[in-house]
């Protein structure tokens, strides 16, 4: 491999790590590099054990390795709940309690109680605790959940099926609503 | 009666045909629907609700091709009917009341 083919991988290493959960279109748009050379890159990183892929519908995610410990698959399933990431949203913007949670996106303490417990599974969400209170911080780094949130978006159908969701989640037992 | 000989004497497409038409393909949408959120969240009751919409679309068409279904008695289809619409509400119930 010579010297710029070397660092043309190093700048696609770079961009994955600042960016995770980056498509390959918008890798090509920001690095003004071929689809082709790109593609040649993500392999040879992929293949290094460096980064990894998720598919998930027309797209495929790219991540860097051990950033979110091999729950990629789930964090994308994440971020296609409009709730979750409202809740995400929410907890970078402040250190709210479930119950400001509710209050802030107006949905059940049940439903914040769920997706409060798949985040911090995650690890994208820690708990604190306040005395009687608990408060929820970003388990990583705030500028990647912004960036995944920006490179990843529920499309309509997710949108309408989340809806439904929390139409169930609303109508389970109210618990742990601090 | 075959299937096709069904379709076969099926009376020109007229408006309650339609809406009855309109009503399982929505019904079909919301089982989908159902089914995209279970994949997601993996919430079990979701799965008693998208059980009932898929009931009711049947339950349409079974109502719809009634007439047809010669080789059952009207009133063994009425009860058969009738149960689905029972089932329908007990599914949607337990997608109540059941606990995640």
């Amino acid at each position: 491999m010579n010297d710029e083919s070397n660092i043309n991988t190093i700048r696609v290493l770079q961009y994955i790590q600042e960016n995770p959960g980056c498509h390959l279109r918008k890798i090509k748009r920001d690095l003004t590099m071929s689809m082709g050379t790109i593609q040649y890159h993500l392999i040879l990183l992929e293949k290094q054990g460096k980064v990894s892929s998720e598919r998930h519908n027309l797209h495929k995610y790219y991540f860097p390795i051990g950033l979110f410990e091999q729950n990629e698959k789930d964090i994308l399933k994440i971020l296609n709940q409009e709730t979750a990431r409202e809740i995400l949203m929410t907890i970078l913007e402040q250190h709210p309690t479930q119950t400001d949670i509710a209050n802030i996106i107006k949905i059940s303490s049940a439903s914040v109680n769920w997706h409060i417990k798949r985040l911090v599974e995650l690890g994208l969400v820690v708990e604190q605790k306040d005395g009687k209170f608990k408060r929820y911080v970003l388990g990583i780094d705030s500028k990647h959940i912004v960036s995944m949130m920006k490179n990843y978006h529920p499309n309509l159908w997710n949108r309408w099926s989340n809806r439904l969701a929390e139409m169930f989640l609303s109508l389970s037992k109210e618990e742990n609503k601090q | 009666m075959t299937l096709s000989n069904i379709f076969l004497e099926t009376e020109p497409f007229g408006i309650e045909s339609g809406i009855e038409l309109a009503i399982v393909a929505f019904a079909v949408v919301l089982f989908a629907l159902s089914i995209t959120a279970y994949r997601n969240t993996r919430i079990k009751k979701i799965l008693f609700a998208a059980a009932a919409f898929a009931l009711f679309a049947v339950h349409i068409f079974v109502d719809s091709i009634e007439d047809y279904l010669t080789f059952l008695d009207e009133e063994i289809i009425g009860i058969i009917l009738k149960l689905m619409l029972f089932a329908i509400l007990v599914l949607f119930f337990v997608a109540i009341v059941k606990k995640k």
